[in-house]
């Protein structure tokens, strides 16, 4: 029984370990603390797999569990995650036109990545990187389809407002095209 | 609102394919008329490509897997070894907020806090006269009397009197198996609560009954707390019977 158990958690839940630890890695300091989450994350999603429905969506699900574990490890996390939501948007001021350099380095990236606020990072993530619809993040993240839309709006302009001004060559880029 | 308003506002949704077909054709539409908007919609499909390479390449390593596998396969060979542990984590916290809850409560009464001040000021460093038995009737407090002596505990009154302003106790004070302790009854206000646990105020412990119209403050220090407990639920049964009686709702 146990072990009938333990396999279908291994089917259905550690196939998603690779995204997890990625996504897990931008938001923690080093591989190491990004393991600990992650294995903590799994635990708790095993101590709650008896309360998974087979035939859902287990990576939401998992998902789910792992931005709560990442929201008890870190406080301040969970104050971030709610303070942008309701804050007016400008987006002229956000609205930079030029286009992004086609190859940039992979610290600049990481770099601004990392200055996003957690809100916004989180659903880049998932939508960018990992590739989950809006449905999928709303469940893991426990907000609102249009919340995620409006997060995913924001946060990519944001984090191509940040990466332009990296580029010599996109100034240049940006000049000839005005 | 122009098109390039209403496109640029779908873009996002657009090239993550979450729009609708209606909508869907409508921005492709637009596209092919607006090189603006056909540039933003590349950027945004560039970004996404850059983070998915640069981002997306990594994997756990199969240290952790193995790790987790084994941790898993412990739980399920253990499963109350989580249980347990989130037993005690559950322990632990209510203790925590448990210890909180019992010190916000004794702030929360100034009722209590007044009890504790008039056993400091009375009982320990002697600002009322100490009396017998035989003069704290004298001086009015017959009735209460034969409630309160408890040769069980090595108990006896040997002060009576009234103090404090606000509100304005009766306070006896008690030799109890050679320490000393104070029991103070005062008119039931709405600063006392109706059911109070035992408190800790410094170097006292606090106990308190109410009955419908008095609070009953019984004040002992915490090294006296193994015959001085057993003594104060004998003798906050005792006044409260007395006290309900003289209430007439008893």
């Amino acid at each position: 029984m146990a072990t009938a158990r333990l396999r279908a958690f291994e089917d259905a839940a550690l196939i998603h370990l690779d995204e997890l630890f990625r996504v897990g890695r931008r938001f923690t300091a080093d591989t190491r603390e990004a393991e600990d989450l992650v294995q903590e994350t799994y635990l708790r999603a095993w101590e709650a797999f008896d309360r998974f429905e087979p035939g859902t969506n287990c990576r939401a699900w998992l998902y789910r569990i792992f931005f709560r574990t990442l929201s008890a490890r870190r406080h301040e996390l969970r104050r971030e995650l709610a303070m942008f939501d309701d804050q007016p948007f400008d987006e002229d001021r956000l609205a930079d036109r030029r286009a992004i350099e086609p190859s940039i380095a992979r610290h600049q990236i990481e770099k601004a990545f990392a200055g996003l606020p957690v809100a916004f990072a989180s659903v880049i993530m998932l939508v960018d990187v990992e590739g989950l619809s809006y449905k999928e993040v709303s469940a893991a993240l426990d907000v609102p389809v249009g919340t995620v839309m409006s997060r995913l709006h924001r946060g990519r302009r944001l984090l191509r407002q940040r990466l332009v001004p990296t580029s010599p060559v996109l100034v240049a880029t940006s000049r000839d095209r005005s | 609102m122009n098109d390039c308003t209403r496109t640029a506002a779908l873009l996002d949704v657009y090239a993550d394919d979450e729009t609708s077909a209606e909508t869907n054709a409508l921005v492709h539409e637009h596209l092919h008329t607006c090189g603006r908007c056909a540039r933003e919609l590349q950027d945004i499909l560039s970004l996404r490509a850059e983070l998915r390479s640069l981002l997306g390449g990594e994997h756990a390593s199969p240290a952790l897997r193995g790790r987790i596998v084994a941790a898993v396969d412990e739980r399920a060979r253990h499963p109350l070894v989580g249980t347990l542990r989130n037993w005690l984590a559950l322990a632990s916290a209510a203790a925590v907020l448990l210890a909180l809850w019992m010190m916000w409560d004794i702030r929360a009464d100034p009722l209590a806090e007044a009890a504790v001040a008039e056993h400091v000021a009375c009982a320990l460093h002697g600002r009322a006269t100490r009396f017998a038995d035989a003069v704290a009737v004298e001086r009015g407090y017959p009735a209460a009397m034969p409630w309160i002596r408890d040769a069980a505990h090595d108990s006896h009154v040997v002060d009576a009197h009234t103090c404090g302003d606000e509100p304005v106790f009766s306070h006896l004070v008690l030799s109890v198996a050679g320490s000393t302790a104070s029991i103070l009854i005062a008119p039931r206000t709405g600063a006392a609560r109706a059911t109070i646990p035992p408190t800790i105020h410094g170097n006292f412990e606090v106990g308190v009954l109410t009955t419908p119209k008095h609070v009953v403050y019984v004040v002992f220090e915490r090294s006296a707390a193994g015959v001085a407990r057993e003594w104060r639920a004998s003798a906050l049964e005792r006044v409260g019977r007395f006290l309900q009686q003289l209430e007439g709702t008893l």
